[in-house]
């Protein structure tokens, strides 16, 4: 067992070099840099930027250095001093940006991740058991309505209808009042106010496709010889399907969710971005749209390591619950 | 206590106004009522009855001054000293539109981010002096300024007495600390702005402190127009020595502890700390002397502002301003949560990034949302800039050909897209001065904008384009088609983007060809650097106070790129690879040749003058093909706010919205 | 947003299958119920199975039926999908969807018509007032000529399924409503079905070409190949989506035509697709291999190509079938993210993104919901697709119960 994460992890260091430097240079590929989407913001907004300061502002930021010394500054500022750089734009040092926003971003992803399954076990689970029948046939439509409806549309219609039909105060987690206060019963409250639709639109669209897995994976376990074997021992069925199968069945999901480190993270996006949800997706698509270097780059580096370390995370767990796979 | 403000005669010509515009065509009669000057008279009326603040001041220290509840407080609680000593000894005393306010409430706004700080900024930062409802420049900061017959030298008087918002003196050792420790500074400053030189080779201004309260500028050439730089003034021109020295590498007591500091707050060098504590948003305990002070980070959520104790502005009856305590500046990232904002009534007072395309949704949730919609006039326009300096050389020669500008006006069917995506708000128009600007010029305006689909083909006929078989015109001697690529930053859906696609389509009716590229902005940026643009839809502001803002007028506006490498050369010269000398008959010389008589021109009646000439030029060449303006902008009050009246111009020179004074603005029953 | 940033569920259910695959075949569940079914062949099998999944059965019609639409759009719907200005319902710009009727003023019954709309202006609020003049009716009729137009681009002709015929001058039927450009919704959506129905078909085949030849290579041959493959696809994975697609966005050059642009931005999305794919085609062949009718025919003599290409493909075919019908609906979704976020196709290109793009805003909510239908479609097009793929994974494998 120590032998395969040992191989396992020091497999992950190359990865996670090819990673970073990749980090790098998908920030850098498109044209222009931050200073040239900077100017362009500031002309947008009517100030006057000339050239001559543009290029003093370059040399000051170092943007003008070959590729490999803005990568090496870059990469053991983070390995070494745990500096990951100021975000030009939010002029604030990155690593304060994308701390600030991972507590809520976690917070809002692990609880409409726990709704999600608690909605779609019983349902992935009835489903499975009554295959074919027309309650089966009306959970598999909604399931699938959810997967096919972009979730972006419909954060705009139910902000829409919040506002229209109960005159509520949407986008965000807080009123004005409650932004800034400290934690207390009253903000609480609020947050609830303004959580349920997020929570809602993010449980809609993962709801379904948890649904499908529990079904399919009870389905194939249901088939199996050793359920035959209880059900004629004379167990009570209910008992019997989840005393067992669905445990087995639920078993590759706990396994699988180490791969949804990263998406707990960056999945929401572009619901988070509609409904003005100041967690790290948005911030991400405007540090990538901005050419904000030092904080895109780290986001994508921060979200491709968790993808990895999830992944072994879930292959351990595999490596434990099924011993086969060891030896291969 | 609550007072009761009948606003009719503001409704009545915000309806007439917007019946006008909704009947297209009569827009003129609406401007006359709702011109700059009008509201002028009303203010001393409608003030009369408005005696209650005075009431609210603390009786037990009698004072020539009132001051807002939340500060009386701190005074008898011994924190704060008292208004008068607070003040300047000759406060300014700033006029008011309506009325005389009330204290308290706070304003609700909306901001996109710290790369937005305009809203903030453009109601915080105050310079010299600030334009009045005729659009002259008034004394602000400074109270009152002298020039040389050249106009080359500037003498401005400060208020004796006026302080910083930590309560410090604000005197002329403000201007030298900044003159000296920022402006002349290399690591600080290695391009100074062009807003502190002149001539050809950007010589830098002189300081002269003659006394506490009176400082000069003396520049190499003359500069008539300086006063209008120094309108709104952002970090420059004066600082808070007393507080900035500690981040200046120069001045601080302990180097290594600066050094330090810097580094600790993720920077590399103590300049760019210096910079980023110099700005009062990023940075709450830097003084400031404007309205309000921050009093959180920008980068927040949720952006605070409370009232300045030290203002130096009151209204007429004495009380010190602002009227609002607090300004809140909330975070979005789309449109749509702002709008919805906006609808539920949780947006106070602004203009900024309210869409006319939503004004039938903001128009019909009034009611529910107990606001008014309000309306200015936009400085944009809808036009296409076709570079006539673009690198494909046959269509190049295309461009330039007058004839083929004209034809390109006229093949559009104005009326039609007007009422089409704009419905029927705007006005169909050459790319001009507003009819609100002193600049106005009607002969500009209505060139060539008729819809005659006819003579446009004649015209393109006889300039030797001829239809090959598809009906696409080609370039003369060859079988290659006149076809072009607009580029531009409309965003898909909206109405600037169904604009041009409409354009393009009307353009095919006279055989010439042409595609919408959007772009990101900083990607269209770069192809303005390297000259590729071909054609831009990119319509254009700075149409108020043209002579403020000429650059676009010149061919010289950075990235409008009607001139592109004309314009690159007159601003560089020949450094800029891109840039190129114009041929030496071309009229874009003839334009810089008066705007360089104007930029000397001390008597302003002469530069309005030669202004003319420029757009007499522009009437005959149509250097930019304008299809629409003189835009409704649409301004968000909440019903309760006032001291704002619409119908003014919204632009970036005159401070958009905040054109009247935000510090003026008040709750009717706060 | 499911489908830019989230493994489908699909996706995770396939990477399970390759960690504990397929049982050995289950004798016991094996029962005789008629002869029939000893003698069918595989694929009669999998049809007989299919069959008992009406909804996958219906699902299969209804996506014919969308593809027919996007195949004869010129034909199908009534109006042009971007006309000349002048060609414009400019005075029925954002009309709701024309409503048809059954029974006249009188009460009787007539073949559906619909009454003459007029508008009007709210002075106001400038919003658009329509109402039905029931003094002029309309008959709905089919085969009509209405507009003119080139089908696919090769002859003209000017019949189109249903329309109110020439006679009905300025008057339009409009099904589904006139967007805010004036132009009437339903036909753009049938025109956007083009793009958005076969950039699913495009992506999700280019996809397996690179899916199938990596991943067999990789699940045939194990070992150094595998490892490599499995690194590289490991890598593609862990890099979030959006910042890959943006900067390989950015390497597509900015002046392409529309056309273009669309295969860019398909062969975009399959790039990032492949790796489920590949991931499952290993799976498959890793356990195929173990199997004896893979051994007997190497054993044989069989050439490697034939092995894989005569015994090993054709029995996981069922499976990747299912797999791509899968993928479908995720591109389809993806497409209209990208539009969203301003990476994918932009006017005057017509695609269900761009539809939906256009109404994704407050005031279409508020004023003019007809124009989120665009979103109905794709909704039942994932939902097709779904039952479809869905039908043939359970069918995929006849002979279990």
């Amino acid at each position: 067992m120590a032998i395969f994460i040992l191989r396992r992890v020091l497999y992950m260091i190359p990865t996670l070099i090819v990673i970073s430097f990749l980090s790098f240079v998908i920030i850098q590929a498109p044209p222009g840099d931050f200073l040239t989407s900077y100017a362009a913001q500031l002309r947008a907004q009517g100030d006057e930027v000339d050239e001559a300061r543009l290029e003093a502002l370059r040399v000051r930021y170092g943007l003008g250095e070959p590729f490999y010394k803005q990568y090496w500054k870059w990469i053991s500022g983070i390995l070494l001093r745990n500096d990951w750089g100021q975000s030009m734009e939010w002029q604030k040092p990155v690593k304060d940006l994308i701390w600030e926003r991972l507590a809520l971003t976690a917070a809002l992803s692990l609880s409409s991740l726990f709704v999600s399954w608690f909605i779609a076990i019983p349902i992935g689970v009835y489903s499975a058991t009554h295959q074919y029948s027309w309650l089966d046939y009306l959970m598999t439509f909604f399931s699938f309505v959810g997967l096919g409806t972009p979730g972006f549309l419909l954060a705009l219609i139910i902000m829409y209808l919040a506002q229209s039909q109960l005159g509520m105060n949407v986008g965000g987690l807080f009123s004005n009042e409650y932004m800034l206060a400290p934690w207390s019963l009253a903000k609480f409250v609020d947050m609830l106010k303004h959580i349920w639709i997020p929570m809602v639109i993010l449980a809609f669209g993962s709801t379904a496709g948890n649904i499908r897995i529990t079904r399919a994976n009870l389905l194939d376990e249901l088939n199996k010889p050793y359920v035959e074997t209880a059900r004629a021992k004379g167990l009570r069925e209910n008992r019997l399907i989840w005393k067992y199968p669905v445990r087995v069945a639920l078993n590759p999901f706990f396994s699988t969710v180490g791969w949804s480190l990263a998406s707990l993270i960056s999945g929401t996006t572009l619901v988070a971005l509609v409904l003005s949800l100041q967690t790290t997706g948005p911030m991400l698509l405007r540090a990538l749209t901005s050419q904000d270097m030092y904080l895109a780059g780290s986001f994508i580096l921060l979200l491709s390591t968790l993808t990895v370390v999830g992944t072994l995370i879930s292959d351990i767990a595999l490596a434990i619950a099924d011993p086969r796979i060891r030896v291969n | 206590m609550k007072k009761i403000v009948k606003r009719g005669q503001v409704s009545r010509r915000e309806f007439m106004r917007l019946s006008a515009l909704a009947g297209a065509g009569a827009f003129v009669a609406a401007c006359g009522g709702a011109g700059p000057a009008a509201p002028a008279e009303e203010a001393p009326a409608a003030a009369a009855p408005a005696e209650a603040p005075a009431a609210d001041a603390p009786a037990a220290a009698p004072s020539t001054y009132n001051e807002a509840p939340m500060l009386a407080d701190l005074v008898s609680a011994g924190s704060l000293p008292p208004v008068d000593e607070r003040l300047p000894s000759t406060p300014m005393v700033m006029p008011v539109a309506e009325m005389t306010g009330s204290y308290g409430g706070t304003f609700r706004r909306g901001f996109k981010g710290v790369s937005d700080r305009w809203g903030p900024t453009k109601m915080q930062d105050r310079g010299m002096a600030w334009y009045d409802q005729d659009l002259n420049m008034q004394p602000r900061i400074a109270e009152s300024w002298e020039i040389n017959e050249d106009a080359s030298s500037w003498t401005f008087h400060m208020r004796e007495g006026m302080k910083w918002s930590d309560g410090t003196p604000f005197t002329t050792e403000s201007i030298q600390w900044w003159y000296d420790n920022e402006l002349k500074n290399e690591t600080l400053t290695p391009a100074p702005s062009s807003s502190w030189t002149t001539g050809a080779d950007a010589t830098l201004m002189e300081l002269e402190v003659a006394d506490d309260y009176t400082f000069t500028l003396k520049f190499s050439d003359p500069n008539p127009l300086f006063i209008y730089k120094v309108g709104r003034l952002t970090n420059a021109l004066y600082e808070p020595g007393h507080y900035m020295a500690q981040f200046h590498m120069d001045l601080t007591d302990d180097q290594a502890a600066l050094e330090a500091a810097s580094k600790e707050a993720g920077f590399e060098s103590w300049d760019q700390y210096y910079t980023d504590r110099n700005n009062w948003y990023l940075n709450p305990e830097k003084p400031s002397v404007g309205p309000w002070l921050a009093k959180n980070e920008l980068s927040n959520e949720l952006f605070l502002m409370e009232r300045n104790p030290y203002f130096f502005a009151v209204d007429a009856d004495g009380n010190q301003l602002p009227y609002v305590d607090n300004v809140e500046h909330r975070l979005f990232e789309t449109p749509d949560v702002f709008n919805l904002w906006i609808i539920n009534g949780e947006i106070d007072f602004q203009n900024r990034h309210v869409g006319l395309d939503s004004f039938t949704l903001f128009k019909e949730n009034e009611e529910q949302g107990d606001y008014q919609v309000m309306i200015g006039s936009s400085a944009g326009h809808v036009a296409i800039q076709m570079n006539l300096t673009t690198k494909n050389e046959p269509l190049r020669e295309f461009f330039n050909n007058r004839d083929v500008r004209v034809a390109l006006s006229l093949a559009v069917d104005r009326e039609a897209m007007n009422e089409l995506i704009y419905d029927g708000l705007l006005t169909p128009r050459q790319y001009s001065p507003l009819s609100k600007s002193p600049q106005f010029y009607e002969k500009l305006s209505n060139a060539y904008i008729e819809y005659d689909v006819d003579q446009a083909n004649s015209l393109l006929d006889g300039a030797g384009y001829e239809r090959g078989a598809d009906g696409i015109r080609v370039f003369p001697g060859t079988s290659d088609p006149v076809s072009f690529v607009i580029e531009g930053t409309d965003q898909p859906g909206t109405q600037g983007e169904q604009a041009v696609l409409q354009v393009i389509k009307y353009y095919e009716d006279v055989g010439v060809k042409a595609s919408y590229k959007g772009f990101e902005r900083s990607l269209y940026e770069e192809h303005w650097g390297a000259n590729e643009i071909e054609a831009a839809w990119w319509g254009g502001d700075r149409t108020v106070l043209p002579i403020v803002a000429p650059w676009i007028f010149l061919g010289t506006m950075i990235d409008r790129p009607w001139a592109d490498a004309w314009g690159k050369w007159r601003n560089s010269g020949d450094s800029d690879p891109n840039a190129e000398e114009p041929p030496a008959d071309h009229w874009i010389r003839d334009i810089w040749a008066v705007w360089d008589q104007i930029e000397v021109e001390p008597d302003s009646d002469k530069r309005n003058e030669l202004f003319t000439q420029i757009l007499d030029i522009w009437a005959e060449e149509l250097p930019m093909v304008g299809y629409l303006g003189e835009s409704p902008a649409l301004i968000i009050v909440k019903n309760g706010v006032h001291n704002y009246l619409p119908g003014f111009p919204i632009d970036d020179t005159t401070g958009d919205e905040h054109l009247l004074n935000t510090e003026t603005y008040f709750w009717e029953s706060a | 947003m499911a489908s830019i940033t989230e493994k489908t569920w699909f996706d995770q259910i396939e990477e399970q299958d390759n960690w504990h695959d397929d049982e050995p075949f289950d004798e016991g569940s094996f029962k005789a119920e008629d002869e029939k079914i000893f003698v069918a062949s595989y694929w009669q099998l999998m049809w007989w199975k299919f069959r008992k999944h009406r909804m996958a059965m219906v699902s299969a019609v209804i996506i014919v039926l969308l593809y027919l639409v996007a195949v004869f759009a010129e034909f199908v719907a009534p109006y042009n999908p971007d006309p000349h200005p002048s060609e414009l319902f400019v005075s029925y710009k954002l009309a709701p969807p024309s409503r048809v009727h059954f029974i006249d003023e009188e009460g009787n019954f007539q073949r559906p018509f619909v009454y003459k709309i007029a508008q009007e202006r709210d002075p106001e609020t400038l919003r658009r007032i329509y109402a039905e003049d029931t003094s002029e009716k309309y008959p709905i009729r089919f085969f009509v000529n209405g507009p003119e137009y080139e089908m696919w681009g090769l002859f003209p002709a000017q019949k189109h399924l249903f329309g109110l015929g020439p006679e009905a001058g300025e008057q339009g039927f409009f099904l589904l409503g006139v967007d805010e450009g004036a132009r009437d919704l339903f036909t753009r959506i049938c025109f956007g079905a083009r793009i958005s129905l076969t950039i699913g078909l495009v992506a999700v085949v280019i996809s397996l070409i690179l899916g199938i030849i990596l991943g067999g290579i990789s699940g045939y041959y194990g070992g150094t190949a595998d490892n490599v493959i499995q690194r590289i696809i490991e890598f593609i994975r862990s890099v979030p989506e959006i910042p890959l697609i943006m900067a390989l966005a950015a390497a597509l050059p900015a002046d392409w035509p529309v056309v273009r642009l669309y295969f860019g931005i398909t062969i975009l999305l399959s790039f990032v697709g492949w790796t489920g794919l590949a991931r499952v085609v290993r799976g498959r062949f890793l356990s195929l291999r173990e199997e004896d009718f893979v051994m007997a025919a190497r054993l044989s003599g069989s050439s490697e190509m034939r092995v894989i290409l005569r015994h090993m493909l054709p029995s996981f075919l069922s499976h990747i079938i299912a797999s791509l019908t899968l993928s479908i609906p995720g591109i389809i979704l993806s497409e209209t993210g990208l539009s969203f976020i301003g990476l994918g196709l932009r006017p005057p290109a017509i695609s269900w993104g761009v539809l939906l793009q256009d109404a994704q805003k407050v005031k279409t909510v508020a004023l003019a919901p007809w124009l989120l239908i665009p979103a109905l479609a794709v909704v039942l097009t994932v939902l097709a697709f779904n039952f479809l793929g869905d039908g043939i994974r359970d069918a995929a494998d006849p002979y279990s119960k």
